[in-house]
């Protein structure tokens, strides 16, 4: 008669048990901060939509690890990059023989030959979500056409060289966190990946890092979100930190009504988009995707826009969250390098805030004390996060002035300052290797 | 299409800038050795960018003369300014 073991019935304590302790302690603290997530998700402290998939995904993910069947353990094993060292290359391959290899059930990130992801796509349920829309970059795309459905650029017309010029202050993370990476030990690829978290674009950091340092791609986006998730929670601290409440509330001179045109705004959709792609075309899928929102709005294709910013944003959206806290298995993301991005993520994020703030008060001086500085933090290109978080302090302290129309206008520039620095790196990082 | 026509200089020339800063990044510079590749190559992104401002540039213009005729001595107050619709997302 076979032994039965009672701890074969609950596989996900028996594989905690046996882990060894760091991945032990990782996956505890991943489910707990997991469910930190849905909590300020649900408060509102950090951005729900991404926030409470993602929280759910990295409790289950790191609860539900199990003894994988030989058959799939040796496709696992066969089929992702071979281990450097040698003995631990023959210690996986025994152990996915003998059916004591842990894993999920839900994806195999680190799987790459056609044969392995044939299997697993027929037993990971996220697989092909992943393997089809995510490591290719597609959700990222996609959020972006929704950015494009949602943006008006007509702001950026309206108010070009203040729009652009804040736009570029903020990008003072992306600039200078890629010299101080390299200076801390990650080699050219990961430190532009990590840089573009400065840009505090989600879409821009999964497509630099996939395209760049595809191997530390999964830390480097999750760090990218959860910090991104904090811009709406700590930039009003630093708003208040860095810009006395007198200039805060201060109300900016009306500009008359002013209009530009669907016409010029779609031609400048189209102009924009074949220059960027030409000079770019290692980012061309990102301008592709940002530009055909534009021009859908702009058309006024109604039923596309209903599809882009409903069922393609909210869809992307939602797999984006689920798939972040999914890669989160304490096994996948515990990277020696982890603490050195969580250290660089919040200086890049920094860095832009102070630069856009900087910009704005660039901006005040310049314009005759005009200008709010406070719309400097809108630079940053989360959008619309940032130009509410800037909106909202300046009502604070005085609540009939109006900054939106400005604070939308650097904000959206942000977004297209932010693709053309994904281009620069994506373009000059291998020509540097 | 009016607001086009009325502005085509500025579209032209933007457009014309832009081709010759791409013309010279994508076209000319990878025949080069390496550092006068790196200079035209740049130098070809700067003037296609700068041809994409000199557009903006003509929007703006046109934006500002058309808000100077419609209210030459008064402009309107903040309240009246078109602001977006602005949805949360990522």
């Amino acid at each position: 008669m076979p032994t039965f073991n009672l701890l074969d019935l609950f596989q996900g304590i028996t594989t905690l048990i046996s882990a060894e302790p760091l991945i032990l302690f990782g996956r505890l603290g991943l489910i707990v901060l997991g469910g930190v997530l849905v909590y300020f998700g649900k408060k509102g402290v950090l951005e729900p939509l991404l926030m409470i998939p993602m929280g759910l995904g990295m409790i289950a993910v790191n609860a539900g690890v199990l003894f994988l069947d030989p058959t799939t353990a040796t496709h696992i094993v066969a089929g992702s990059a071979p281990a450097g060292d040698p003995n631990v290359a023959a210690e996986l391959a025994r152990q996915a023989a003998t059916g004591h290899a842990p894993g999920t059930l839900f994806m195999s990130p680190l799987v790459e030959k056609t044969e392995g992801l044939m299997y697993l796509m027929q037993v990971d349920f996220l697989q092909p979500v992943y393997t089809f829309a995510f490591s290719n970059g597609l959700i990222a795309c996609f959020v972006f056409m929704g950015i494009g459905v949602l943006l008006d650029v007509g702001f950026v017309l309206a108010r070009p060289f203040l729009s652009m010029f804040l736009a570029l202050a903020a990008e003072l993370g992306t600039i200078l966190t890629f010299p101080l990476a390299v200076a801390m030990g990650l080699n050219y690829g990961e430190a532009a990946s990590i840089a573009m978290v400065g840009g505090a674009d989600g879409p821009m950091v999964l497509f630099t890092s996939l395209t760049l340092a595809k191997h530390l791609f999964v830390p480097i986006t999750v760090v990218a979100y959860l910090y991104l998730g904090l811009t709406y929670g700590g930039y009003p601290y630093l708003i208040r930190l860095l810009v006395p409440a007198k200039l805060r509330g201060l109300k900016m001179p009306p500009k008359p009504v002013i209009k530009v045109t669907s016409d010029e705004k779609l031609a400048f959709a189209v102009v924009g988009c074949a220059v960027l792609c030409l000079l770019f075309p290692s980012a061309a899928p990102l301008f592709l995707s940002l530009f055909v929102g534009v021009a859908v709005r702009e058309a006024g294709l109604k039923y596309f826009m209903a599809v882009i910013d409903g069922p393609i944003l909210y869809g992307a959206t939602l797999f984006l969250g689920l798939l972040l806290g999914v890669l989160c298995e304490a096994s996948t993301i515990l990277d020696p390098k982890v603490l050195i991005l969580l250290v660089l993520g919040i200086v890049a994020l920094l860095l832009s805030a102070v630069g856009g703030i900087l910009g704005g008060y660039a901006a005040y001086f310049f314009s005759g004390r005009k200008i709010n500085p406070v719309i400097g933090i809108a630079g940053v290109s989360c959008v619309p996060s940032t130009a509410k978080v800037a909106q909202k302090e300046v009502s604070l302290v005085t609540p009939d002035a109006i900054i939106l129309p400005e604070a939308l206008g650097a904000n959206i520039c942000g977004v297209i300052t932010s693709a053309i620095l994904t281009g620069i790196y994506v373009t000059l990082i291998p020509l540097l290797r | 299409m009016k607001n086009l026509r009325d502005n085509a200089r500025y579209w032209i020339i933007g457009i014309a800038l832009a081709v010759a800063g791409v013309s010279a990044n994508r076209v000319f510079a990878p025949h080069l050795d390496t550092r006068p590749r790196a200079v035209v190559a740049l130098a070809g992104e700067l003037v296609a960018l700068a041809g994409l401002g000199v557009i903006i540039f003509g929007i703006n213009r046109r934006l500002r003369l058309a808000g100077q005729a419609a209210n030459p001595d008064e402009t309107s107050p903040p309240e009246n300014r078109t602001i977006s619709r602005n949805p949360g997302h990522p």
